[in-house]
């Protein structure tokens, strides 16, 4: 038995990792090149890297934990049927300097009160979407036909055209919606669910973009703009459709929200 | 972060869940191979965001979220459900070792793993090949191939030194590679080219 293939096993792997400096890393290449076996170790290593990194790579966790778990974080949170019960403001360690944070803190809460207000559009369609979500916020109207929604939202109310997307592209179908009020005007929820019982709410209201607060991250596609809010684990997406804002919220990630809005936006 | 995300009443809470429920699924993934019960996976996934959300206070912001989450579950595991758990028939790594060295010292095996997509592979045999790796053995792997950690921060989770870490790690590869070539083999890969 010839001896390298052993002589070099483990920085074989180093190498495969990344983890070598220059010198190590050309020593171990060099003997690549001439030693058939370590060659052939190396690619199979890389490739069980690369199969493992592939096959095992997470599935999406249940819906319904992530629910499960939101409710126990705010029961928790309101110090409520915590197995472990525990004073929620402890006296910190480093009370100096966290004291000083929190100043700062309030200082920055006390200037955001005076510009974002409760009903601040990103703030209602989170709080929709996480109502929705709790199930305290029922559908008025149970269909998966775009066109039954958009009559529905046109006898009950809203006075603008709505356009209930068609989804199905990408796997999502509408499921209902309802005629939701914020200061009285009338907006057009609806909601989704995605091939993994993922939620996704879109909400169409009279209004501008111009109105909506600071802080949004701004995104652009076949010359429609995008304003994009993240909290608390929800996106929501803003633009604008004419007099119509439309926005879609969920918690599937920033990116696949977007990408979800790109697509629809662009059925103009 | 938008200056808009501290408007709210539940600062900390839209903070934690901002920094910490993106890796639920990850966290699940884990949980499952770990637990190997869907249901003791949701509630250790549960108790690994209420302790964290508890000590939310202690994180370094900026750190790692993601090793700290993984971290805090791995204890809880060990503490909780490592003892009750029926330990599952786990191969011998040393043997199958042995075997892959043998394997890629015989230079009539066809090696071409470029032709080799595997990782649409659907057999369960694939998932023994990992569940029945020693559960050190098999967190290595998981840790730094499927979730991307360092070897450090791999090392940390498992609260172990990096050299055995590495060293579980470099194990495991040569073990997995075995059981998946196996499968190879099995499903028309690999054949031995005529004498």
């Amino acid at each position: 038995m010839p001896t390298p293939l052993r002589h070099f096993k483990d920085e074989i792997q180093d190498l495969l990792d990344n983890r070598l400096d220059a010198s190590a890393r050309a020593k171990v290449e060099r003997h690549l090149e001439t030693c058939d076996e370590c060659r052939r170790e190396f690619e199979a290593l890389q490739w069980t890297k690369q199969v493992t990194a592939k096959r095992f790579a997470p599935v999406e966790a249940p819906a319904e934990l992530r629910e499960k778990i939101l409710r126990a974080l705010r029961s928790d949170e309101r110090g409520g049927d915590a197995r472990i019960v525990r004073p929620r403001f402890r006296m910190p360690k480093l009370a100096p300097a966290l004291a000083c944070a929190a100043l700062v803190l309030i200082a920055i809460g006390l200037v955001v009160v005076f510009t974002a207000k409760p009903n601040a559009p990103p703030e209602v369609a989170a709080r929709d979407f996480r109502e929705y979500r709790a199930q305290k916020l029922a559908l008025e109207l149970k269909t998966d036909d775009g066109k039954k929604m958009e009559t529905f939202f046109a006898t009950h109310g809203v006075s603008f055209n709505t356009r209930v997307f068609d989804l199905g592209m990408m796997n999502y179908r509408l499921i209902g919606g309802r005629v939701q009020r914020v200061d009285r005007a009338p907006r057009a929820l609806f909601v989704y669910q995605g091939p993994a019982d993922q939620i996704l709410v879109c909400q169409m209201y009279a209004g501008s973009v111009m109105d909506l607060p600071r802080g949004a991250a701004e995104r652009e596609n076949n010359g429609i703009k995008f304003y994009l809010y993240e909290k608390g684990g929800l996106t929501m997406v803003f633009w604008q459709e004419g007099t119509v804002v439309c926005v879609l919220t969920s918690d599937i990630g920033a990116e696949q929200v977007v990408q979800l809005a790109f697509a629809k936006a662009m059925k103009i | 972060m938008a200056i808009w995300n501290v408007s709210s009443e539940e600062t900390a809470a839209a903070r934690f869940e901002a920094a910490a429920l993106p890796f639920m699924s990850a966290l699940y993934n884990k949980a499952s191979y770990l637990t190997r019960s869907s249901e003791d996976a949701r509630d250790l996934v549960q108790e690994t965001y209420l302790r964290a959300f508890r000590t939310f206070s202690s994180f370094q912001e900026g750190t790692n979220c993601k090793a700290w989450l993984f971290t805090i579950l791995y204890s809880i595991f060990i503490n909780k459900y490592r003892k009750q758990q029926r330990q599952p028939d786990t191969v011998s790594v040393e043997e199958l070792e042995e075997v892959f060295h043998h394997t890629l010292s015989d230079s009539s095996w066809e090696t071409n793993f470029a032709a080799l997509a595997g990782s649409e592979w659907q057999g369960t045999e694939v998932n023994q090949a990992i569940a029945r790796l020693p559960e050190d053995f098999r967190s290595a792997v998981l840790l730094v191939d499927v979730e991307g950690f360092t070897y450090e921060e791999a090392a940390a989770v498992l609260n172990c030194p990096v050299g055995t870490l590495r060293s579980r790690l470099f194990r495991a590869r040569r073990t997995l590679f075995i059981a998946l070539r196996e499968y190879a083999e099995k499903i028309g890969f690999f054949r031995r080219p005529p004498a």
